[in-house]
């Protein structure tokens, strides 16, 4: 029962990501993305709320979900690098997604879906003694509004056009590396 | 005034409620056939209630309004109750299209209610018009509870769609009968 939720929660998502190829995602109706799931209309209540609920589900099933189910090292290069090219294989996607602005905006699904990995990543390696002052929500938050910005650079550039493993190297050296780093010494 | 102008004059009020229902039942998860027999009986009864009230409202204004100045009043308030109808309708964006899980006949009645103050206005005019009370009761009870049915079927089935095409035609049907009945019975 649970499997075939699953299913159909991701015969939905993947409707919509296909139709944002080609469509823009504000023309998208619900039943444009049950006809390509080859459901009916009211099926998609039972999974989703709104399209922008569908839309967020993507972007926990590609930035996400694999990092929650298997935390284990955090910053793992090849992890990165794994979900870099997720987002390499959808390009299509990604590029029309960005142009979803206002109050439900892609940047934010991005930045919101990362924050969960890291606030995991934290309530579970974090050092307790290194500033104890900022809370892990912070931290997560601040964090993911980073990597969000490498998938950005990563997603819609175009000349030249980054690897995977160039935008893993981008993020390990901007994760590492603080602000007076990068400053004359 | 004949029946024939009063059904056409209805059924331009019933696609104001088609596109209402149209796109509530659009965001509905879950509809059985007894829903939407209920949701149309609730707003066919709210509407019926707002032409009964109106018929009612009608009584005291006789007796200010001039005879001869009641069919021009009633013709002038059909016009502009189409104008107001066309206007909203072309001013109406894309329903949202979200989950309302929370919808039930109280939220259905409250919506009729609050939604209804054309067809308490219309029920003025055809009382001015020497409309039989009956006759409009039983004409708009029986049209809006097709239209809201077909409606509820639409949005559920299909989503929102020519919401802005459907809620202009009952707009401009209301307005040309309008004009018909200010040219039949004010202007001769």
């Amino acid at each position: 029962m649970e499997s075939r939720r699953n299913m159909m929660r991701e015969l939905l998502l993947e409707s919509l990501r296909e139709l944002m190829i080609r469509n823009v995602f504000e023309k998208i109706t619900i039943k444009q993305i049950c006809d390509r799931a080859g459901v009916i209309r009211a099926t998609f209540y039972n999974y989703y709320e709104d399209k922008y609920d569908c839309l967020n589900a993507i972007v926990y099933h590609d930035l996400a979900r694999e990092a929650l189910e298997d935390i284990g090292e955090p910053m793992h290069m090849d992890r990165i690098t794994r979900l870099l090219e997720t987002v390499e294989e959808n390009r299509d996607f990604y590029r029309m997604a960005y142009n979803v602005t206002g109050q439900n905006s892609f940047d934010d699904m991005v930045s919101g879906n990362i924050a969960l990995v890291f606030m995991e990543v934290f309530r579970r390696y974090r050092d307790p003694s290194v500033f104890p002052k900022y809370s892990d929500e912070m931290l997560a938050d601040y964090y993911s509004q980073s990597f969000g910005f490498v998938i950005k650079q990563f997603a819609l550039r175009r000349d030249p056009v980054l690897t995977p493993v160039q935008a893993a190297q981008m993020t390990e050296t901007l994760m590492r590396n603080s602000f007076v780093s990068f400053l004359k010494k | 005034m004949d029946i024939l102008y009063a059904a056409l004059i209805f059924a331009g009020l019933s696609l104001d409620s088609f596109v209402m229902m149209m796109n509530q039942a659009s965001r509905l998860a879950d509809l059985h056939k007894k829903d939407i027999l209920l949701y149309c009986t609730v707003f066919s009864l709210a509407a019926s209630a707002a032409m009964l009230m109106g018929y009612g409202a009608a009584i005291p204004l006789k007796t200010v309004v001039a005879d001869k100045n009641e069919q021009m009043l009633a013709c002038l308030i059909i016009l502009v109750t189409g104008l107001y109808i066309l206007m909203k309708s072309l001013k109406n964006k894309a329903p949202e299209e979200k989950a309302d899980r929370e919808f039930n006949a109280g939220r259905c009645a409250r919506i009729a209610a609050f939604s209804r103050i054309h067809t308490f206005l219309m029920g003025i005019c055809f009382s001015f018009l020497g409309f039989g009370v009956f006759n409009a009761l039983g004409l708009l009870f029986a049209m809006t509870m097709i239209d809201a049915a077909a409606a509820i079927w639409i949005g559920y089935t299909q989503g929102s769609r020519y919401y802005r095409a459907v809620g202009m035609f009952g707009g401009t049907l209301i307005i040309v009968f309008g004009f018909l009945l200010l040219a039949k019975y004010v202007v001769r």
